[in-house]
């Protein structure tokens, strides 16, 4: 066993998990984001969604999709997503990221998507860790998070990737927790009808690769302590320091200013 | 007759040849190629977009291509370090695009005592991507590279490159080397050369004892080279791989029979002597194969010294 110490009370041993677990474990919230996206772009009009993707846990949602679904390189979605677009215009193009991709090497695709007004749609699924790769801290994972192979907790700040779209200039942006129902339903509605480039980032915490390394005894005990976080009305300015995150759609912040902002990035 | 660079006339060809795409990311190298598209392909119905870096620009290449657009982008070295996995997932995929990479300037060899400063000079060159070529797609066979050695041929090959690509679903592969990408010289317009380019060129073998293996601008200056040694009555001749990988084995076996000595120049530490070596082995009587290898420039009193030797 390893001679690390286990600061977790409620970890359970290394290993305990069989690896196939690794890929949608337990409580793994892809299964429900699946189940719920595959029924709203199933009911839109028009022409079929195309899907990209790459490596990680996002992407078992691209994969398994029935339909056009290109997998890429890793960190190469959106540019690639961007060349598919031009050529199919007309056709919604959604790239499904994993915050380790997105807050990793697509980091800086991302910001250049968001500040070109790339005719993309990225859902980022962020867990707060590299979970297919067995635990290890991402981009995103939030500063002193335990994690399976940092059981002292990760030492940098995590990146708000939500924020960062924002900031660089995305035409609409918005986050949901996986746990939130009818509420990411709704938003996930709108997040398809939105002006472009925009970003919905989703919350769907890992339970073996995070949530039992932090003290959580069980998945539903990990999903509530993230609703926690959730802050639901009038929070918008609420930072990562303070590990809390505002939900609902980011921006615009009136929704008629989208149709503006759709005319203005129009291609 | 239009006068181009070769870079320009790259251009051209890939968009007469079909290209409908174009995703830059704008390097000194190559910057020709890059302006040429982003002018010229809005004004023909195509789609011409700048994004922030190399592999961004090949990434967008391959889903306008999955798309249905037939796209190109140029890079230079440091580009094609970062290709690997996208032409991979290209190559497995049956995606066509057409990438142009542009070679990096001539400098002192690593070993040199002297920095390097100051802008590099155009009329240098480094063919230090032969080598990497070969595996540009590390997990796919060796995908088509074409390695032009005039403006005419930038536009020829890159017409024939995007009929190639579209033909077989595959990224096909354009090295233009430093020099021959800023040379400026006459370009037919080409709506009658519809034939498929030659694999290899062969310059006077037919008589020859001792054959230099050369690409891009080191092969002009082995054309002048063997000129010189028949000058002084040394039967020389010149093989040059148009198609540089998969090396035309065929062709050189062909224009390599008989000869007693092959010289291989490059401008690099001997990145092609390998593959010529192992296709000479097959000759029978079997030629002495060396390498005339340098980091800067090989001009054609150097090639003739070479071919003069005496085995």
């Amino acid at each position: 066993m390893s001679a690390r110490p286990n600061t977790s009370p409620a970890a359970p041993r290394r290993g305990a998990l069989p690896a196939e677990a690794r890929v949608c474990a337990a409580a793994c919230g892809l299964g429900r984001i699946g189940v719920r996206f595959a029924a709203a772009i199933a009911a839109l009009r028009g022409e079929p969604c195309l899907l990209v993707a790459s490596g990680g846990c996002a992407a078992t949602l691209a994969a398994q999709a029935k339909g056009e679904s290109h997998l890429v390189p890793q960190g190469r979605p959106l540019p690639y997503a961007l060349g598919l677009a031009l050529a199919r215009p007309g056709r919604r193009v959604l790239a499904f990221l994993g915050d380790g991709e997105a807050a990793g090497p697509g980091l800086g695709h991302l910001l250049h998507a968001a500040r070109r007004g790339d005719p993309v749609r990225a859902i980022v699924v962020n867990n707060e860790v590299l979970g297919g790769a067995g635990g290890f801290p991402s981009g995103a994972t939030p500063r002193g998070r335990r994690t399976e192979a940092t059981p002292e907790g990760s030492a940098g700040r995590g990146v708000d990737l939500a924020r960062l779209a924002l900031e660089a200039g995305a035409a609409w942006v918005g986050r949901e927790t996986v746990s939130a129902g009818t509420a990411l339903d709704r938003l996930f509605e709108e997040f398809l009808e939105a002006p472009v480039f925009s970003l919905l980032e989703v919350l769907a915490p890992c339970y073996p690769a995070v949530g039992r390394w932090n003290g959580h005894e069980s998945p539903e005990a990990m999903h509530a302590a993230l609703e926690r976080r959730a802050i639901r009305q009038g929070g918008a300015d609420a930072r990562p320091e303070d590990d809390r995150f505002p939900v609902g759609r980011l921006w615009p912040a009136d929704p008629s200013r989208a149709l503006a902002a759709r005319e203005g990035n129009g291609r | 007759m239009r006068l181009l660079l070769g870079n320009e006339a790259l251009a051209w060809g890939a968009m007469d040849g079909g290209a409908r795409f174009y995703a830059g990311h704008p390097l000194q190298a190559s910057a020709e190629i890059d302006r040429a598209l982003l002018s010229a392909l809005p004004e023909r119905g195509g789609t011409a977009v700048l994004v922030e870096d190399e592999a961004a620009a090949l990434a967008a290449t391959l889903g306008a291509g999955a798309g249905g657009l037939l796209g190109v982008t140029a890079t230079n070295a440091a580009g094609l370090a970062v290709a690997g996995p996208l032409l991979e997932h290209a190559a497995a995929a049956g995606i066509p695009a057409i990438l142009a990479v542009v070679g990096s300037p001539g400098e002192a060899p690593a070993t040199s005592p002297r920095p390097v400063s100051g802008i590099p000079r155009v009329e240098t060159a480094s063919q230090r991507e032969l080598g990497p070529l070969r595996w540009c797609a590390p997990g796919a066979p060796a995908l088509p590279v074409y390695a032009p050695a005039s403006a005419g041929e930038c536009y020829t090959l890159a017409r024939a490159a995007a009929h190639e690509a579209t033909a077989r679903s595959s990224p096909v592969v354009l090295y233009v080397d430093h020099v021959i990408g800023h040379l400026r010289e006459p370009v037919e317009d080409a709506a009658l050369l519809d034939e498929a380019p030659e694999r290899a060129d062969s310059f006077r073998v037919r008589d020859a004892v001792v054959l230099v293996v050369a690409v891009g601008i080191v092969a002009r200056a082995a054309r002048s080279a063997v000129r010189l040694a028949r000058e002084r009555g040394v039967r020389a001749g010149l093989f040059r791989p148009v198609r540089l990988w998969p090396f035309p084995e065929l062709e050189f076996r062909e224009a390599a029979a008989g000869v007693e000595r092959v010289i291989v120049a490059e401008l690099n530490e001997g990145q092609l002597v390998e593959t010529v070596a192992s296709a000479a082995a097959g000759l029978d009587p079997r030629p002495s194969v060396r390498s005339l290898a340098d980091g800067g420039m090989l001009e054609p009193d150097r090639i003739a010294a070479a071919l003069e030797e005496s085995p």
